[in-house]
Formats: C-alpha cells, sequence, structure tokens
C-alpha cells in the first residue's frame, strides 16, 4: 500500500465561490499597495517641490494630464475605500462587529460610504 | 512561497460522463472531483445524474446513491449522516460544508464537489488531513492544571461555564481552516480558524491554569498573526460557530497579557 | 520511516520536508522561525488611528486648494502648522505601510527572498522619506 505517485492539490482559488467576505479583504490589501505606492508619489511630489518651480511645475504638469487625473482619482476611491474598511478591521479589534450578519451589513456600508466619498472627492478634484 | 495557480499535475481535466439522465423523473446534474492514486490520469472532473425523486434530501445521500448505483469506486468520508462527526466536509458549489447537513434543495442546477480546497488529495473526496490534526495536537488541547487540589471535580461555574458555549462544540471537519486564503498560502506555519478556536476553547476555559503561556506561545507572526480577519472562516462553519471571532479574543487577550 | 508520515494512510506525507520525528515534535512553542507578532499588529493598528485624521486632512486641503502653481502650494506648505503636520503624515504613512507591506511580503513569498524584500522596502521608504522632509523644511 505504498503508492508513492504525488498527491494532487486539491483545487482552491479556482474553485471558493467569491464572497464578500473574502473580496472585501482582497480590495483591503489591493488598496494597501497602491495607497504605498501613491505615499511614494507623494514624497516625490514633496521632493519636487524642494527642487524648484521649474520641476514642480513639471510633476504638476503630469498630475494635471489625463494619466495625473486617472490615478488621483483612483487613489481618492482607494484611500476612502481603505480608511472605511480600515475602521471596520478597528471595530473588529476592539471585539464589535464579528456576528456574519454584522459582517455582511458592514462590509456593505463601507462599499456604500467608500464609493460615496470616492465619488464626491474624486469630482472636485476633477 | 504562495502558488496561487494550481500546479499542472494538479489542474483537473475534463473527465467521464458516467450515465444520463433517460427516464429520470427529477434529474440533477453532478460534477465531482475525481483523483486515484492507483492510475496515472491527472484529477479530472466526471460528471452524473441523479435522480432525485429517489433520493434522500442532503447531498450526502446523493453521493451514498452515486456509490451504490453509478460508480463504486468513489471515495469519501463519512460516518454520522448528521452533522456531528465532521467526516464528510467538502466543498460544495464553492462552498466548504458537511454534506450530510447541506440540502439538495438549496443548491442550483449542477451540484459541484471537491475535496477542502488546497488540500494533499488522497482519492476523490478524501484529503489529508494528518498536518491539519497534527497542528490540533501543538496547541496541547486538554486542561491544564498541574496542581492536584483535591480529589472532588475542579468546579465550573455556569457563568464560566457559558463561556465555553460556541467553542465545544467544534467537530474539527476542517471547513473553516481550508476555506481561509492565508491557510492556503502559508498551513505550513499558521494554525488555521480551527485549531487557533480549539485554542481559544482551552485559553477561555476557567479550570485551565496555563492561561498566561498558552497565549505566550501563540504570540507568534506566523502562527497566529497570519489571520486577517477574511472572515471565511465565520461563513463556512456548519455548526454556526465563530472562529474569526475566536481568532480576535486571542489577539486581544495577548494584547493585554503582555501589556 | 524517511520523511514518511505514519498518519497518512501510507502514502506520501503532506510535508516530505519532514523526518517523522520532526512530525511529532511539531510544535507552536519551538518553531525554528518564532518571532512575536503583537507588536507588529499593535503598530499597524496605531499607525492607522493616526492616519485617519492626517490623512483626512492632507486630502481636504488639497481638495479646497485653489490653485497648483508653485507660488501657491510653497508658501502653504512653508507654514510651521503644514510643514509639521505634513512632516507626521509622510512618517506615520511610511510606518503603516511598510509594517502592510510586510505582511504582504511575508504572506507570498518565501525565504530568504522574503526577508531581503521586506529590508530592501524599508531602505527604500526610509531614504524616501528623509529626502521628503529635508525637502519641506528646505522651502
Ligand atoms: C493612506 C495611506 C495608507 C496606506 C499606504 C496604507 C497601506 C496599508 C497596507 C499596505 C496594508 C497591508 C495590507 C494587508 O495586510 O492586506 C494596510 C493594512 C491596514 N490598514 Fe492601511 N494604509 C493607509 C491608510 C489607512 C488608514 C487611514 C487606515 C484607518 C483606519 C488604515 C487601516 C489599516 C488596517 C487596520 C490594516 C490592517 C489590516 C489587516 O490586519 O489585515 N490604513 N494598510
Amino acid at each position: 500500500m505504498t503508492n508513492s505517485r504525488p498527491r494532487p492539490i486539491s483545487p482552491h482559488l479556482q474553485i471558493y465561490r467569491p464572497q464578500l467576505t473574502a473580496v472585501l479583504s482582497s480590495l483591503h490589501r489591493l488598496s494597501g499597495l497602491f495607497l504605498s505606492a501613491a505615499a511614494v508619489g507623494l514624497a516625490g511630489w514633496v521632493i519636487t517641490l524642494g527642487l524648484g518651480e521649474s520641476i514642480f511645475a513639471s510633476a504638476q504638469q503630469f498630475l494635471s494630464s489625463g494619466y495625473g487625473a486617472g490615478l488621483i482619482a483612483l487613489g481618492l476611491f482607494g484611500f476612502f475605500y481603505h480608511l472605511a474598511n480600515g475602521l471596520r478591521h478597528l471595530c473588529w479589534d476592539w471585539g464589535y462587529g464579528y456576528d456574519i450578519k454584522n459582517v455582511y451589513r458592514s462590509g456593505w456600508m463601507v462599499v456604500a460610504c467608500s464609493l460615496t466619498a470616492g465619488t464626491a472627492a474624486a469630482l472636485i478634484s476633477l | 512561497m504562495a502558488e496561487f495557480r494550481l500546479p499542472k499535475s494538479s489542474r483537473p481535466q475534463k473527465g467521464a460522463r458516467l450515465n444520463s439522465d433517460l427516464g429520470m423523473k427529477s434529474p440533477r446534474r453532478f460534477e465531482i472531483y475525481r483523483w486515484s492514486p492507483d492510475s496515472d490520469d491527472p484529477p479530472k472532473i466526471d460528471e452524473l445524474y441523479v435522480d432525485l425523486a429517489t433520493c434522500g434530501p442532503m447531498v450526502l445521500d446523493a453521493i451514498i446513491k452515486i456509490k451504490n448505483e453509478i460508480d463504486s469506486s468513489l471515495t469519501f468520508r463519512r460516518s454520522c449522516r448528521e452533522g456531528i462527526c465532521g467526516s464528510c466536509a467538502m466543498n460544495i458549489n464553492g462552498v466548504n460544508t458537511l454534506a450530510c447537513t447541506q440540502p439538495l434543495d438549496d443548491l442550483g442546477d449542477v451540484v459541484r464537489l471537491y475535496p477542502l480546497p488546497h488540500m494533499p488529495v488522497i482519492k476523490d473526496l478524501v484529503p489529508d488531513l494528518s498536518h491539519f490534526f497534527e497542528q490540533h495536537r501543538s496547541i496541547e488541547p486538554w486542561l491544564k492544571a498541574p496542581e492536584i487540589v483535591s480529589d472532588t471535580e475542579r468546579l465550573q461555574s455556569p457563568e464560566d461555564r457559558e463561556k465555553l458555549d460556541g467553542l465545544y462544540e467544534c467537530i474539527l471537519c476542517a471547513c473553516c481552516s481550508t476555506s481561509c486564503p492565508s491557510y492556503w498560502w502559508n498551513s505550513d506555519r499558521y494554525l488555521g480558524p480551527a485549531n487557533l478556536l480549539q485554542a481559544y476553547r482551552w485559553i477561555a476555559d476557567s479550570r485551565d491554569e496555563e492561561t498566561s503561556s498558552r497565549l505566550e506561545s501563540l504570540n507568534d507572526s506566523f502562527s497566529l498573526y497570519r489571520c486577517h480577519t477574511i472572515m471565511n472562516c465565520t461563513n463556512a462553519c456548519p455548526k454556526g460557530l465563530n472562529p474569526g471571532k475566536a481568532i480576535g479574543e486571542i489577539k486581544s487577550m495577548i494584547a493585554k497579557n503582555e501589556s | 520511516m524517511d520523511g514518511r508520515c505514519v498518519l497518512s494512510y501510507g502514502g506520501d506525507c503532506c510535508r516530505p520536508d519532514l523526518a517523522l520525528n520532526d512530525y511529532l515534535d511539531f510544535d507552536i512553542v519551538n518553531r525554528p522561525s518564532r518571532e512575536p507578532g503583537l507588536q507588529h499588529w499593535r503598530w499597524q493598528r496605531g499607525s492607522a488611528i493616526a492616519l485617519t485624521p492626517f490623512g483626512l486632512w492632507f486630502i481636504f486641503q488639497m481638495l479646497l486648494m485653489p490653485d497648483f502653481d508653485y507660488q501657491t502650494i510653497a508658501p502653504w506648505l512653508a507654514t510651521t502648522f503644514n510643514s509639521f503636520a505634513m512632516t507626521v503624515l509622510l512618517t506615520t504613512l511610511l510606518v503603516h505601510s511598510l509594517l502592510g507591506l510586510q505582511v504582504v511580503i511575508e504572506d507570498y513569498i518565501a525565504n530568504p527572498l522574503q526577508r531581503a524584500l521586506i529590508r530592501i522596502t524599508r531602505f527604500i521608504g526610509i531614504a524616501i522619506l528623509v529626502a521628503a522632509i529635508i525637502s519641506i523644511f528646505a522651502i
């Protein structure tokens, strides 16, 4: 009975039903990664300020282009999503909201709040 | 290293059509993951029909019917058929649960059966749980109270006993742990929701005298803190328990214990 | 018994890298890579709490900014309050995102690359932060 044929790994991501729980968690991670890149951008922006007017002006030129505006809008959505879901994390850490009913309720609230705040901020930024 | 894709040899191929729905009153299509150590085939997905008109109400009833009437080589674990032994845990239509308590009526037109996710497969729907149980052993799931205080029972107030509700009911079916992406990527070192709930069951026990050292041994960046509160675990638990919450309790107890 | 797990029905062990003895010694206390996780977790939460007001402050300031030319932005950042707030924001941002990146790297990437990447992110992050802070006070 010693069959040494290597065992397969059972399917996981490929077959697990996407659920609000895991989807919002992945979005928290993705937004965190995007915001980290944005933070480097923010520091770079501050550095160009220190480097003088002309360099700052070219940074500003990029930011006011279509690409720049798109990245800023994405960053705003990302920030408000990560903020809202981050507060949800802090509530959990404080011991609140672990019932699956509340997990779903707070999850949809995070979606609604971040879409609203993100849209408003993105519109103002344009 | 986390592998998001399956290794090539683990990817299921299209399998056989084992019967037809001809003459069935109430046919339901099943797609079932198959793999056998005794053949050279890669994993495959077999298709077949079960007549629900002559079948019991639960997924396990259908699986037993398939084994009896259609393919006797179909391999799965089952024992109590009432949600107390945890043997028939599997992935049903994308969600981990117990086949014996999952009504067929709540599922769609197709019933897809896979072994518990991201586990080494022994055969068909039977995953190798030895590492999972080894991790269970590592949390020392027994009452640790070295001093014998008297020769009577260790008494517990009704309030203290209540703290174990929602914990002692865990049947170690592994539905929660194998629904957890963090456990998928790091099960070698992350204990996973089931075993952390089990650990908390002893931490929360008023009679246990090793609370502090239990907490200390869990203060490890991998054993415990790979939990990112994804909450797939609580969503999956077929017993309605809340491993996510139990892990949160451990984290805040460690924070208090160490301050 | 080399690498064979007695518990696993005679097939290959699910952890073939462990010999039977190691397997039975599997122990959350004596794990070779044991590293406390509480501090990291605490700093992640603490920096998140700090980032909430400072992040919102910065975004509102930017949304309300009438113009984005040098003559507007440089004096804005040069005020005592704004330059200190910006320094605090960038510093907490660095702490929070370095801790966050560390978790992501630990989740997905194995050693030794894991340790190397964490060091690289720290090095780059701190270098950028220092440059940015010098910049703020140079204006
Ligand atoms: C704006 C800049 C921010 C950046 C660059 C950032 C970045 C990150 C990153 C990279 C992670 C790790 C992601 C992961 O482990 O999946 C993370 C986690 C986290 N962030 Fe942020 N974040 C920011 C703002 C915030 C704010 C304002 C909050 C407020 C509540 C917050 C709360 C959290 C929490 C609670 C976690 C831990 C999540 C967990 O345990 O899995 N973050 N952040």
